[in-house]
């Protein structure tokens, strides 16, 4: 127990001045002070509104307005009542005067003059049903055979196609359905400025539709943003200068180029940001990775001191990061149908990631880097052909890879593709399992420093080598590897001819949804275990065959090293590879049941 | 039970246990009977760590009994370690508006189940609205000198490293001391 006693302290206790607004049952004509006696617009209560207020959102309402703080400091947003998290939604309801210009040929396509507020930068104008963003179509007859779709004459906010003629796909009267049409205006839907000191903390609420292009969820210096949700943004979600954001969802970059979180700041000199299970959802329901990024961090001036990303989920955009112009660690992520890039970035360190391609092709490489990186106990697992797990860009200034395990089930798919650089490049217990393709493949000659790896290929080149390229040069075996690497001295390669499903042989797992080793799963500690069972029989780059150890007979062979993951619910690091993927709340309900109570979401039921 | 070591006006902290533990503050114009007040009330305080102590050093003995059993392998586990924490505040003029910390910077998760708060002394109402890391987590939720209450049900999960406040609005002038609490348990 603890129990502060406070006996006619000399300083005055905290200051709370709440102000409650909940747009359905409030009254600007209130005073806004209790729950009982709310304001009903957030311009009535954001005037109630001094340095270090609390504006206090009835959960359940929506208001079609935004906030802005730029002028005040140390100000709380967080909700009250029952019910979802309350929403600021920053779109624009189109009127309802639709009519049907061609109800003869085209009896699902309705249209409507919508005059629209010009917007410099924003490029496009796409329309949204009940807050859902509707796909959109180049003509008539697309629309009105599509449902859930629409069209523009122009979708350049240009003045001289204002008002737009917007069409939209219905099979009823849209004047009457009781559905909300809309499109997102230029409002900032939450701001407290970057460049100056805020203090914002932001806690259990929802934006969507924004309509700004430089996020439209501003939070400035500072800022502390906790269990909510931002959504449809147009074209970005949110937007934060210095701080943290923790147990929140981002959902639906609408634009392309569009952004879930911009990390920015004129001048990151003194400031960081850390990011803690954050979902990054791309479009939902995409069904390719989508051209904008999860979390874009740069400066136009000088770079953050430090960005943090842990136990956050990247899912179908075009890069999970890019532009990480500051020096970065990035514990326990889970990348799935993205790459992580990472451009400009002076030093990052990565462990404990889970890298998953396997819905869908596209640029889709578990990395793509620059940069000066350490990569360790991290694993990644490809399904779809073409996908690189890891392409070094040539502008990368070395990277150390330890404890990794790399599993390209299906083919297509080099692990790593080294550019033009000769950086130098280290390999330390990791497992590189390649189906089809090389499973490494470097087009030059980087300096190697590495050791104690594994190393299979299961087809294509032959019933028994390995084949890897160093210098553009196919090494067909591993005795060729090592004399042009000079490196690779205690690695190891297993034959695909001694994998026999149940057998001593079979020397690993797949992961628990590789269909086409579904024989395999029945062999060894655990289904979907990558590591190495230690009775499999490797062979040494003279074709010796060892059974669970290396040449001195007594040492176990590597287990791709100790291998450790990120234990999303026990949210730290536990020994043994990953055995499952970690259920993500992907949906907006899912995200909705996620903010409300953190800690009751089971990431491993 | 820790020692307590009262020197007016300086801060006095004692805490020895993290299951009981006091903090108390003096202003400049303490008055002597407002320091009877205080040492009657502390004594109150003490007797309540003793029987805290106690609870705690169950407590204990529960999770290490939980750790054997997990050692075992047994499938029955005691229940979960109970915490409990508030603010008492006391001002013989009035009980000022605003937060008071009942923990900074908290040592463990834990889920908060229930909300207790009474006026001690005085007559009137207040509001009570507890804050965990500056954000309205519970309430407000009004307390009269006509009866304690004690909201049970509630789920208010606290991360360790949080800070812990209990905020006090709409205070009668004739509240001189007030106190609230919530009981819960690790997570």
């Amino acid at each position: 127990m603890s129990l502060a006693t406070y006996a006619n302290p000399g300083a005055a206790p905290l200051a709370f001045n709440p102000v409650y607004v909940d747009s359905g049952a409030g009254s600007d004509a209130n005073n806004g002070l209790t729950p009982t006696t709310p304001k009903q617009t957030l311009a009535a209560a954001s005037a109630l509104l001094a340095d270090g207020s609390h504006l206090i959102l009835k959960r359940g309402s929506t208001w079609y307005e935004g906030v802005n703080l730029t002028a005040l400091s140390n100000v709380t947003l967080a909700a009250y009542g029952t019910g979802e998290a309350p929403i600021i939604d920053g779109s624009a309801e189109i009127p309802e005067t639709w009519t049907q210009p061609d109800a003869g040929t085209y009896p699902n396509l309705w249209q409507v003059s919508h005059t629209h507020v010009l917007n410099n930068n924003q490029s496009q104008l796409p329309v949204m049903k009940n807050g859902v963003q509707l796909v959109k179509k180049a003509s008539d007859a697309d629309v009105n055979s599509t449902a859930g779709s629409y069209s523009s004459v122009s979708d350049e906010l240009l003045a001289s196609n204002n008002p737009a003629i917007i069409k939209i796909y219905s099979t009823v009267d849209p004047n009457s359905d009781g559905n909300v049409y809309s499109v997102p205006v230029r409002m900032d839907v939450l701001t407290n400025a970057y460049g100056a000191t805020s203090g914002l903390t932001v806690s259990g609420i929802q934006t969507q539709s924004q309509g700004s292009n430089d996020g439209s969820a501003i939070f400035g210096d500072d800022s502390t943003v906790k269990q909510s949700i931002f959504r449809n943004g147009h074209k970005h979600n949110a937007l934060i200068e210095s701080g943290s954001m923790t147990d929140f969802a981002v959902i639906d970059a609408t634009d392309a180029g569009g952004i879930g979180v911009v990390l920015y700041s004129p001048d990151g000199a003194g400031k960081s940001g850390t990011f803690r299970r954050g979902m990054f959802m791309g479009r939902i329901g995409q069904t390719a990775a989508i051209n904008c990024n999860g979390l874009y961090a740069h400066t136009s001036g000088t770079q953050h001191d430090s960005l943090t990303v842990e136990q956050c989920y990247f899912k179908g955009y075009g890069g999970a990061l890019t532009g990480i112009a500051s020096l970065g660690t990035f514990d326990g992520c889970y990348i799935h149908n993205c790459p992580l890039f990472s451009v400009n970035t002076p030093t990052t360190v990565i462990r404990y990631m889970s890298g998953r391609v396997d819905e869908y092709g596209g640029n889709a490489a578990a990395f793509e880097t620059v940069g000066t990186h350490s990569i360790s106990n991290s694993a990644v697992y490809s399904s779809v052909s073409g996908q690189e797990h890891i392409r070094l860009s040539e502008a990368h200034t070395g990277v150390t890879f330890t404890n990794n395990s790399f599993f390209d089930e299906i083919g297509g798919s080099r692990i790593i593709i080294g550019g033009v650089s000769t950086a130098p490049i280290t390999f330390d217990h990791c497992v590189f399992w390649g189906s089809q393709q090389l499973p490494i493949a470097f087009n030059n000659s980087p300096p190697m420093t590495a050791d104690f790896n594994v190393y299979y290929k299961a087809e294509n080149f032959g019933s028994t080598n390995v084949a890897m390229d160093y210098g553009g040069s196919n090494r067909a075996s591993l005795a060729l590897w090592q004399a042009a690497t000079g490196a690779d001295a205690n690695s190891v390669y297993c034959r695909p001819v001694d994998q026999v499903a149940g057998g001593a042989n079979a020397f690993w797992l797949a992961w628990a949804e590789a269909p086409a080793l579904t024989d395999l799963e029945t062999v060894g500690p655990a289904v979907g275990d990558f590591r190495i069972n230690p009775n499999a029989r490797v062979y040494s780059g003279a074709e010796v065959a060892y059974i669970g150890t290396f040449a001195d007979g007594t040492t176990l062979i590597t287990t791709a090293g100790q291998q450790m993951h990120w234990d999303w619910n026990a949210r730290q690091a536990v020994a043994g590879s990953n055995e499952v993927w970690p259920i993500v709340p992907e949906t907006l309900a899912d995200a909705q049941t996620y903010i409300a109570a953190p800690r009751d979401w089971e990431f491993y039921p | 039970m820790p020692e307590i070591i009262v020197e007016p006006g300086v801060q006095v902290s004692v805490t020895e246990d993290e299951n009981a533990r006091v903090n108390v503050f003096f202003g400049d114009n303490t008055s002597l009977a407002l320091l009877a007040q205080q040492g009657a009330e502390m004594a109150r305080d003490g007797a309540e760590d003793a029987r805290d102590a106690a609870e705690g050093f169950a407590a204990e003995a529960e999770a290490t009994s939980a750790l054997v059993y997990a050692a075992l392998g047994a499938s029955v586990i005691p229940a979960s370690i109970t915490e409990e924490t508030g603010a008492f505040v006391l001002q013989s003029g009035g009980v000022f508006e605003g937060g008071y910390y009942s923990d900074f910077a908290t040592a463990n998760d834990v889920e908060y189940t229930s909300l207790y708060a009474r006026i001690v002394d005085g007559s009137g109402s207040a509001m009570v609205t507890v804050l965990v890391d500056s954000v309205p987590v519970y309430g407000p939720v009004e307390v009269t000198d006509a009866a304690a209450i004690n909201i049970t049900g509630l789920s208010i999960p606290v991360d360790a490293g949080s800070d812990l406040v209990f905020v006090f609005t709409d205070v009668s002038a004739g509240v001189t001391a007030i106190v609230s609490k919530m009981k819960g348990s690790f997570v």
